[in-house]
């Protein structure tokens, strides 16, 4: 028989918001597609942060 | 800057030395969403492991991550041995090297609670989630609660 985890009512909370959708494709990849993703991910994010900065300094104009 | 995953893991491991994947990219392998811009590890504090990183990061102009340009800082055998936890900027990007982490210990502590991950072409050690659970639970920062919140997900979703 599984017993219940305690866990601390804050999180608990918090987990109410959890995207389980993205846990369960998640876990259908190995490890290191997993790590693909996130450097796949991450190069995204820098571009996007690059592409942020281009556009800052025409604002102050 | 973000950390490039696939060049920094490979450089440690293909260098020999001894350490253990913790924080958002173990969160990663986990199975987590969550992007994360760093890699913390917990490295090994024998001699021999320390000459290895710092000849490894050497090329690669590791320095404090925030502090003012310009400290007359190595991060060498000694610096290495003087201190413990170091957030470091390099040019493959942050890396935070974990002589201990709050809840966990040091390398040895942790060994036992991880498992070998095959990623980039290289095999590492990542911290297996219970044990990335209880170390987020006992760093014990609000920032960490969503993320915490995520792996306790993680965990149910694992066992269903």
């Amino acid at each position: 028989m599984k017993t219940k985890r305690y866990r601390d009512p804050v999180i608990e909370a918090y987990m109410r918001d959890v995207d389980r959708t993205l846990l369960r494709e998640n876990l259908k990849l190995s490890p290191a597609q997993r790590l693909e993703k996130l450097v796949s991910f991450s190069e995204f994010a820098a571009t996007l942060r690059k592409a942020g900065r281009r556009v800052r300094p025409l604002k102050k104009r | 800057m973000s950390a490039q995953f696939d060049k920094l893991l490979p450089l440690l491991v293909k260098g020999g030395t001894e350490f253990i994947l913790v924080g958002g990219v173990a969160g990663n392998v986990l199975g987590s969403a969550r992007l994360t811009f760093d890699v913390d590890i917990v490295y090994n504090r024998s001699r021999s492991n320390l000459g290895k990183i710092a000849k490894l990061l050497a090329p690669y102009q590791p320095y404090l991550r925030g502090a003012p340009p310009g400290l007359p800082f190595v991060l060498d055998v000694p610096t290495l041995r003087n201190g413990l936890n170091f957030t470091l900027a390099t040019a493959l990007g942050d890396l935070d090297l974990l002589g201990e982490v709050v809840g966990g210990g040091g390398y040895r502590d942790l060994l036992p609670h991880t498992f070998e991950v095959e990623a980039f072409a290289v095999k590492f050690r990542c911290v297996d989630l219970p044990t990335l659970i209880k170390l987020k639970r006992a760093a014990g920062r609000p920032k960490d609660l969503e993320s915490i919140a995520e792996l306790e997900a993680l965990l149910e979703e694992r066992e269903r």
